[in-house]
Formats: C-alpha cells, sequence, structure tokens
C-alpha cells in the first residue's frame, strides 16, 4: 500500500476512535442517567438532573480533552519535526511548565477577574518566554543539551509555580499544585473551553503550515535553505513553529494544567505508521493526542478512589516507559 | 530541661513589673474560635494578644472588632515573651504554645470545637469564668438560650433535605456544628440520608443527579482557587435555581457564637421560600 493511502487510513482510523470515545464519554460516567433521556431533555431545551449532567459537566470535558490532547500530541510531533530529536515535548521541553507558571501568576492573583481573557494570555506569555529561554540556552547544541536545558526550565518554572501559589491569598491555593503540575480536566466548564478554543485554532493552524519544511528540514538545515524554505526570522519556519507551539500550549494548560508525555508517547508510537515522514505526523498525531487523553480522563473518571486521580498521572504511566526506551535507545547510539 | 525552662520563666518575670496594671486576668487567644469568644466577653485592655486569623472577614464573624485587639501569632515563643495570666485554645492546634503558657504558670483553658448550638452557650461560660466576667459569660448565655427556644422548629421526618457545600466538593457530615443547625432550622442533613459512607466527597455529577432540596453553598476563604470556583459551576446554578440555592457565609458557623443563630434564621427563611414555591 502506498504510504499517502496508508496515512489516509491511518486517519480515518483515529477520527472514528475520537468519535467513538466521545460519544462513550458523554454516556458514561460517575452516575448512571437514561442518555436516551438526557439527549431527548437536551434537545428539547429541558433542564432535567440528566440533560445537566451531560451538557454542562461531560460534553465541556470531553471536548476539552480532544482540545488539550489533540494540541499536545500536535505540538510534541512538531517540536520532534523540527528539532529533529524524537524526545522533543512540550512537557519535557518546559514550556508546558512556563505556560501552567503564567496562568497560575494571572488566575491567582484575582487579574483574571479584569477580562477572561486573561488566562490564556498568562498562559501564553509562559510558553513564549519558555520556549525563547529554550531556544535561547540551546541554540545548536545537541539532544544533550537541549534535555538538560528543557529539565532546568520545567524544574525552575514548577518551583515559581509553588512560589506563586504559596504567597496568593486564598488558603486553598497551595494544596492546587498538583492540578498545575499534573493536569486535571475535573469540573472545567464551557467558559474553559471558550478560553482554550482559539488559542488551539491559530496554533494548530501555524504548526500544520510548517509541515513541508519539516520533511526538508530532515535534510539538514543547509538543504533545507536551498530548497527555497525560509527557517529564521520573523515569517520563517522557526517563529511559525514556536509562536504556534506556545499559543497552543498556552491556552490549553491555562486551563487544563500541564499534563506531560502526550507529547512525546503520540507521535513516537504512530511515526512508523507513517512511512516516517513528519509532515505525515502531523495530523495523526493531533488525533492520536485526543485519543490518549479521551481514554485517560474516561478511566480517571472510573476509577473512582476518594479524590479523583490527576490526568497527568495516567499520561505519564503511559509515556514513562517509552521515555526510557527512546533513553536507552539514545544510550546505545552514542556509545 | 524543664528546669532550664523555669528558670529561664522567672529571669523572664523578674525583669517586668510585678504590679499587674488590670484587677482582670490578662489573656491570650491562640485559636480563632476562642478569639472571637474572648472579643466578645473581656473587658477592653484585658487582651493580651488573638491570632491574625480573627482580622480575617472572610473566617471571622467580629472581625471588624477584632482589628481593635493586640494581635499575637499563635507561637510558644510569643506566649513566652508576652506571659499572659490566661491562654485559650482549641485542641488540636498550638500545643506547644499552649505548653509554654502552662509552664509559664498561666491557667491554660482548651476548648474543643463546639458540635452542637447548645455547645455554645457552655464554651461561653467556660470562657466567661476563666478570664474573670461570669456576669457577661451568663447574660450572653442566657440570650443565646432565649434566642435559640425562639427559633428551633420541630423536627419530622418529611423535613425537606439540604446539603452544605462547600469548596473541593466536601459535604458536612453528621456531628458538627452546621449539622446542628440544619436541624434546628428544619432541615434533614442530605449527606446523612445519602449515607455515603467513608467519603465526605460529593462530585457535581452525583449532587445533580439526586438533588437534595436545598444547596447550601458554605463559601469560606478569600482569594481565587480552583477549589472555591467549583462552587460557581454554571452546571450547579441551573440545576439549583431560585429557592434551591442558598449562599452561606462559612464564618457564621465556623466557629460556635451567639452570631451561628443568624445562620439558623437564614435556613428558616430558605426553607419557607422553599415551601411557598412548592406546588
Amino acid at each position: 500500500m502506498k504510504p499517502a493511502h496508508q496515512t489516509m487510513l491511518l486517519n480515518v482510523m483515529l477520527l472514528a476512535g475520537v468519535m467513538g470515545l466521545f460519544v462513550t464519554s458523554l454516556m458514561w460516567g460517575e452516575t448512571r442517567i437514561m442518555f436516551s433521556h438526557a439527549l431527548a431533555d437536551l434537545l428539547a431545551g429541558r433542564h432535567t438532573a440528566g440533560a445537566i449532567i451531560v451538557e454542562r459537566l461531560r460534553l465541556p470535558r470531553t471536548l476539552l480533552a480532544i482540545l488539550v490532547g489533540g494540541t499536545l500530541g500536535l505540538s510534541g510531533a512538531v517540536l520532534q519535526g523540527y528539532l529533529r530529536n524524537p524526545l522533543a515535548d512540550p512537557g519535557i521541553l518546559g514550556v508546558s511548565g512556563g505556560a501552567a507558571l503564567g496562568a497560575v501568576s494571572v488566575f491567582y492573583t484575582g487579574l483574571m477577574q479584569v477580562s477572561i481573557a486573561a488566562l490564556p494570555l498568562g498562559g501564553l506569555t509562559g510558553a513564549l518566554c519558555a520556549a525563547a529561554v529554550l531556544m535561547g540556552l540551546v541554540g545548536r547544541g545537541g539532544t544533550l543539551v537541549l534535555l538538560l536545558a528543557g529539565a532546568a526550565l520545567s524544574s525552575f518554572a514548577a518551583a515559581l509555580t509553588t512560589l506563586v501559589l504559596n504567597l496568593v491569598p486564598s488558603p486553598y491555593a497551595s494544596f492546587e499544585i498538583m492540578h498545575w503540575l499534573m493536569g486535571s480536566l475535573t469540573d472545567r466548564t464551557f467558559t474553559h473551553v471558550w478560553i482554550c478554543l482559539p488559542g488551539v485554532v491559530c496554533g494548530t493552524l501555524l504548526m500544520l503550515s510548517s509541515g513541508r519544511a519539516l520533511d526538508a528540514l530532515t535534510l539538514g538545515e543547509d538543504v533545507a535553505a536551498s530548497l527555497g524554505f525560509q527557517l529564521h526570522g520573523p515569517r520563517g519556519v522557526q517563529t511559525r513553529i514556536v509562536l504556534g507551539a506556545a499559543l497552543a500550549v498556552g491556552s490549553c494548560v491555562a486551563v487544563s494544567g500541564a499534563i506531560g508525555f502526550v507529547g512525546l508517547v503520540v507521535p513516537h508510537l504512530l511515526r512508523p505508521l507513517v512511512g516516517f515522514q513528519p509532515s505525515r505526523l502531523l495530523l495523526p498525531s493531533f488525533l492520536g493526542g485526543s485519543l490518549l487523553l479521551l481514554l485517560a480522563d474516561m478511566v480517571v473518571r472510573l476509577v473512582a478512589v476518594g479524590p479523583e486521580l490527576q490526568l497527568g498521572v495516567l499520561t505519564a504511566l503511559v509515556g514513562a516507559p517509552v521515555f526510557f526506551a527512546r533513553v536507552i535507545m539514545l544510550k546505545r547510539t552514542v556509545s | 530541661m524543664k528546669s532550664v525552662v523555669a528558670g529561664m520563666m522567672a529571669g523572664f518575670l523578674a525583669c517586668v513589673p510585678l504590679a499587674p496594671a488590670w484587677a482582670l486576668p490578662r489573656v491570650a487567644s491562640l485559636n480563632l474560635c476562642t478569639d472571637q469568644l474572648l472579643l466578645l466577653l473581656a473587658e477592653p485592655g484585658q487582651i493580651v494578644g488573638i491570632t491574625p486569623l480573627a482580622r480575617d472577614c472572610w473566617s471571622a464573624v467580629l472581625c471588624e472588632q477584632a482589628r481593635q485587639a493586640p494581635v499575637l501569632r499563635p507561637t510558644a515563643e510569643s506566649i513566652v515573651a508576652s506571659h499572659p495570666d490566661v491562654v485559650l485554645g482549641g485542641i488540636y492546634t498550638a500545643a506547644v504554645a499552649m505548653q509554654a503558657g502552662r509552664e509559664g504558670g498561666a491557667q491554660v483553658v482548651a476548648l474543643p470545637p463546639a458540635k452542637s448550638l447548645t455547645d455554645i452557650p457552655v464554651q461561653i461560660m467556660t470562657v466567661a469564668n476563666a478570664i474573670g466576667v461570669p456576669e457577661r459569660g451568663q447574660q450572653l448565655a442566657m440570650a443565646f438560650a432565649t434566642r435559640l427556644a425562639s427559633l428551633s422548629v420541630e423536627r419530622s421526618a418529611t423535613d425537606p433535605t439540604a446539603a452544605v457545600y462547600a469548596a473541593n466538593g466536601f459535604v458536612t457530615h453528621k456531628g458538627s456544628l452546621p449539622d446542628d443547625v440544619l436541624a434546628h432550622a428544619g432541615f434533614r442533613n442530605y449527606a446523612t440520608i445519602m449515607g455515603h459512607q467513608s467519603s465526605s466527597r460529593f462530585s457535581m455529577e452525583l449532587l445533580i443527579a439526586r438533588p437534595p432540596d436545598l444547596l447550601i453553598l458554605d463559601r469560606s476563604g478569600k482569594g481565587t482557587s480552583l477549589a472555591q470556583s467549583m462552587l460557581d459551576h454554571p452546571a450547579l446554578k441551573q440545576a439549583f435555581a431560585g429557592p434551591h440555592h442558598l449562599d452561606l457565609p462559612a464564618r457564621l458557623w465556623l466557629c460556635g457564637l451567639p452570631q451561628t443563630l443568624d445562620s439558623v434564621v437564614m435556613l428558616r427563611n430558605a426553607r419557607h421560600n422553599l415551601e411557598m414555591s412548592a406546588p
């Protein structure tokens, strides 16, 4: 089968999976409700308990799982392609951590009361600063430098987030560190969907527009430049990717907290299926990320032991073994 | 070790003027609830210090009066330094500071949290006796008992249900002051009826699927947080509209005080509204 057909088939299958889980996620939850009745009530505009549960509690949560998971998967694929490094991921590189810091600084200090847009802007600013610092630190350094810089940046951002949470007036704030460092979609509302949607759409479009340049970059920067791709400068590939990832990841982290490993594990699992071509990996990564996060969110809701698990814990359980495997492979190639 | 502490205390005491300026004992409080009882009962000048928390209007009913009183951090060091005659505290917190008070020769009174409305006059009297103002205590306790008797309603098995929903989805269970307030206002506690065993958290989904007649949003703590923003979730607003919803400031029943009866009044009004709206 031709790679193009294969990618198409993969996309269709992933999309079908996302749609299936979307419906299941609406039907399945902590309480058993008659889904057909709830849907009928919802469409008729009656505010029954079932309709409220589906519309106001489960729907925003499900939509956010799709948006956030897709964003993380896609930005992982784009960053891995651009940095030509299979370990790049917004979480590991500290971009998510920076976004969480920005969002926390806005949310708890009351700036959000001024305007609802302050929250995604805070996340975006944090993500952009983190990405800029990262690019500045790494320059043309190799994998090791990138990972070191990412580790330093994410632990620094986590420490600053904790500091901000300790300093703000709310007595609950310091207990909410887990939400921001591990991520969760518990009790999100439609406001949160609207908060993150514009950033996700713009960021995703910016990242998708760089697909062909990523293909060229596999041959090296000089070749890519000679093929007519502008790499640096205000309209270059680098700007588009960094801005796109920061926009999308920043607005997502602002509503869900930093969920790790999605951007690492999804492109890694899908890459062999698309013939190792970065541009073909982008759309499947988005869908795969959505699928993974939908699945994780359903597990979180069904495994109800006391307080809900954080989403990031589950993605880390899936993602960390992949990360370890990559590290071992890296060690073999170096030695 | 004890003798060293005692020696240090003796040295300390020798440094201060011995004749007390006040006839009444000087009192320090280490707990938000004893802070407020002290503010209610004490003569001006009797208070050595109350905790900084008493000035927070989210937690304390008497925050305005608390601004006039001196503030003391609830630590052993500040108790040793201010050597009060009486130290008031809770039974769970600031244990070391209370021990320091005991070793410094102060009378230490540890009050357990009030678990019912009838505990409140007892606690008022305990504090009043300890700080040497029993008449004032009797006056307040009597007034409380009279007002409580005028407010209480008969309980019945068909009373409407009410859930006290606090930040992070915590629900108030049996054996607490809010539970007793509910009973006095003619409500059955939803948490008890649902018999949700071990866990004290209720998810919003459960609350909406099997709704209580009245949802009491128990707001506490200043500032913004995820835990508190949960109470403003649009799903709750939609599912508990109009008379099915009541905002009740947590400071009213955080401590057992005469003002706690205001929460009984608010709840009785809410019950009245519920009955009016029922078809």
